[in-house]
């Protein structure tokens, strides 16, 4: 168990900055999600971390100890990769025992530890295949294993489940959150899959272009994102945003003025600076709005699709803006229909021309 | 087209090339099962013409003479020495750079790797007398070490090896790195086991090239005999009796000579077509 702290990170590989300034404290024992889209430098910030890339400029410190030159075999973390990465030509109890022999620990702690790591992942009986012989689920076991026996500082995951079936995947998610509350290790994981972010992290670190857009609870983040590439990203099926533009402005309350909508008041806390005429955006969740009778303003049904639970259904206005809504199953929706909409009252989000949230009232929905 | 002309054209086109195999397998086995007749021959059915195909008493006097004329087992284990350890060396030198230039990003690379490549096409002879200069300027001529010590690292081996370990994937490596593993444990480890189609086939290539080399150790053995690899001492057998070829003794030689590599082939054969195929696949 450590804790982990990076500091003003940067990498540029040739000319390109993938890496712009990434400052992050992790707690002792805390699980940390970074996501983002492919390409945002989420790998790179775990290579980083690990010791598989140098960093252009800023510190890592893993237990206030500065890594930036140890090799990674002195940071002591261990790593899974997305690809597993076992050794073909060793079977499961040797591609765990590598890093052990290879630091000279006694046989039977080495044999003790990889007994304890195939128990706590179940796989006693998959000791002497060789990867090839495995499942995919299998396989991913065996490289958790493998960063199980070691036991690391820090453990890192690089996606470590998308190579998996969807079944599987949530099985292992929550295999991956057992062995966190009974290791109770720090843990970096990377994932692009918002749900498995939502799912497992303490905290979430959002990356975009190599900049951290958020980090937050999972809660907070879904609450109170603090952009709109975040209230974007984070949920599913995404927030709907809307144009708006700012009609009145009052204590806590601000009035725009949309073309779906037309207009909407909304609650605000802290003070606000924006003016009548500015453009805004307004969010709002698929889950955040009931369906009601076609009004003045009516919508007109264009796909609807049935999960079982609840229907998604998009609707586009009048004016030619497309949203996603839940609708409860009860009810039967048909393409062509039209309906209306009313947002929950407290749940729109209000984000500025740079894409800035205004801070919203606290207490959301339970 | 349907299925049974497909097929019918399938099985012409089938036999005809497995008629072209047999004609060529039987022109490259020829010379090879002549010599091994000829040394079962005795000296005057070697002479008679038209020439005897099967000998009507086959015996091995030939190869008891072979050792009356040669040092034999003194040239073979020349030879061996002078084949293994280049073939050691070639495999280390070349997985070790391979392993550079496949996974390494340094400045100048692709310049070196580039003029590297450039240099297996120079044809030896060009090299010959540079290479005899430098090695008897180090005070390593008429000496095995002179003939082995240039040939421990070459172009073709370290172009096959980066080939090969381009294609292992980045994630193993930097797994071993992880979990502690030093560079060169990687190389031997990791790396090494995952390209051993590659390895085979180079060590025969390695193997066989050099121990069937004949011009390089001439020059630096300079009629050191006792230095003498087999196929060097073959050309002895050849100018035995005063110029007056004795077809049976040279054959007998030739065969014990081919030995070998040959032993070498079927041993690692199956590894060997093995890379051929994948070298094909993956391009
Ligand atoms: N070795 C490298 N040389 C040059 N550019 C690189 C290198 N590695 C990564 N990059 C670039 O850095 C950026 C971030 O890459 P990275 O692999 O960290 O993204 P990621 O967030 O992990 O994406 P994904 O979700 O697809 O795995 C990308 O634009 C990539 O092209
Ligand atoms: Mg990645």
């Amino acid at each position: 168990m450590a804790t982990l702290k990076l500091e003003e990170i940067r990498k540029s590989f040739g000319s390109i900055e993938v890496i712009k300034g990434v400052d992050l404290d992790v707690d002792e024992g805390e699980l940390i999600v970074f996501v983002g889209p492919s390409g945002c430098g989420k790998s790179t910030l775990l290579r980083i971390i690990a010791g598989l890339e140098d960093t252009t400029s800023g510190t890592i410190w893993i237990d206030s100890e500065a890594c930036n030159d140890k090799a990674p075999k002195e940071r002591g973390i261990a790593m899974v990769f997305q690809s597993y990465a076992l050794y073909p030509h060793k079977t499961v109890y040797q591609n765990m025992a590598f890093s052990l022999k290879l630091s000279r620990r006694p046989k039977q702690e080495i044999d003790e530890r990889i007994r304890e790591a195939a128990r706590i992942l179940q796989m006693e009986h998959l000791l002497q295949r060789r990867p090839h012989q495995l499942s995919g689920g299998q396989r991913q076991r065996v490289a958790i294993g493998r960063a199980i026996v070691r036991h690391p500082k820090v453990f890192l995951f690089d996606e470590p489940l998308s190579n998996l079936d969807a079944a599987l995947r949530v099985s292992m998610r929550r295999e991956i959150a057992r062995l966190h509350t009974e290791l109770g290790s720090t843990m970096i994981y990377v994932t692009h899959d918002q749900i498995e972010a939502m799912t497992l992290a303490d905290r979430i670190v959002v990356l975009d272009g190599g900049e951290v857009k958020q980090v937050g609870t999972p809660m907070e983040l879904y609450h109170h994102p603090a952009n709109i590439f975040v209230a974007g990203f984070i949920g599913s099926p995404r927030m709907n945003f809307i144009n708006g533009r700012v009609e009145t402005m009052a204590e806590g309350r601000l009035s725009v003025e949309t073309r779906v909508f037309g207009r909407l008041n909304v609650g605000l806390v802290g003070s606000v600076t924006v003016s009548t005429g500015d453009q805004v955006t307004i969010g709002l969740r698929p889950e955040d709005c009931e369906i009601v009778d076609a009004d003045a303003l009516p919508l007109t049904v264009s796909l609807v699709e049935r999960l079982g639970d609840e229907t998604l259904l998009e609707v586009t206005s009048t004016s030619g803006e497309v949203l996603v809504v839940k609708a409860p199953p009860i009810r039967e929706y048909r393409p062509g229909e039209t309906v209306g909409l009313m947002p929950r009252p407290g749940a729109l989000h209000v984000f500025d021309e740079s894409g800035r949230a205004f801070a919203r009232a606290k207490a959301q929905v339970g | 087209m349907t299925s049974a002309v497909f097929r019918g054209r399938q099985r012409t086109g089938d036999v005809l090339i497995l008629l072209a195999i047999i004609g060529i397998a039987v022109a490259a086995a020829f010379p090879l099962v002549w010599m091994v007749l000829s040394s079962l021959k005795t000296p005057a059915e070697s002479m008679q013409t038209p020439p005897v195909w099967i000998p009507a008493t086959p015996n091995l006097a030939a190869y008891g003479e072979v050792a009356d004329v040669i040092d034999a087992r003194r040239s073979f284990l020349n030879s061996f020495i002078i084949a293994t350890t280049t073939t050691a060396g070639i495999l280390v030198t070349s997985l070790m750079a391979g392993y550079a230039f496949a996974k390494y990003r340094f400045r100048g690379r692709d310049a070196l790797f580039a003029i590297m490549i450039a240099t297996m096409f120079l044809p030896p002879i060009v090299t010959l007398i540079p290479l005899y200069r430098l090695v008897t300027s180090l005070g390593l001529g008429a000496s095995l070490f002179g003939v082995i010590a240039p040939h421990l690292a070459n172009a073709f081996g370290i172009f096959l090896m980066r080939q090969f370990v381009a294609g292992v994937p980045d994630d193993l490596i930097d797994a071993a790195r992880v979990d502690g593993a030093s560079e060169l444990r990687i190389v031997f480890s990791v790396v090494a086991p995952a390209v051993v189609p590659a390895i085979a086939a180079l060590a025969l290539f390695a193997f066989v090239y050099h121990w069937n080399t004949y011009l390089w150790p001439l020059t630096v053995l300079q009629g050191s005999t006792d230095d003498y690899p087999i196929v060097l001492s073959l050309g002895r057998l050849l100018s035995y009796n005063r110029g007056a070829v004795n077809t049976g003794l040279v054959m007998a030689g030739a065969t014990l000579a081919v030995l070998p590599p040959l032993v070498l082939f079927v041993f690692l054969q199956r590894f060997f077509v093995d890379s051929i195929v994948s070298a094909g696949v993956k391009g």
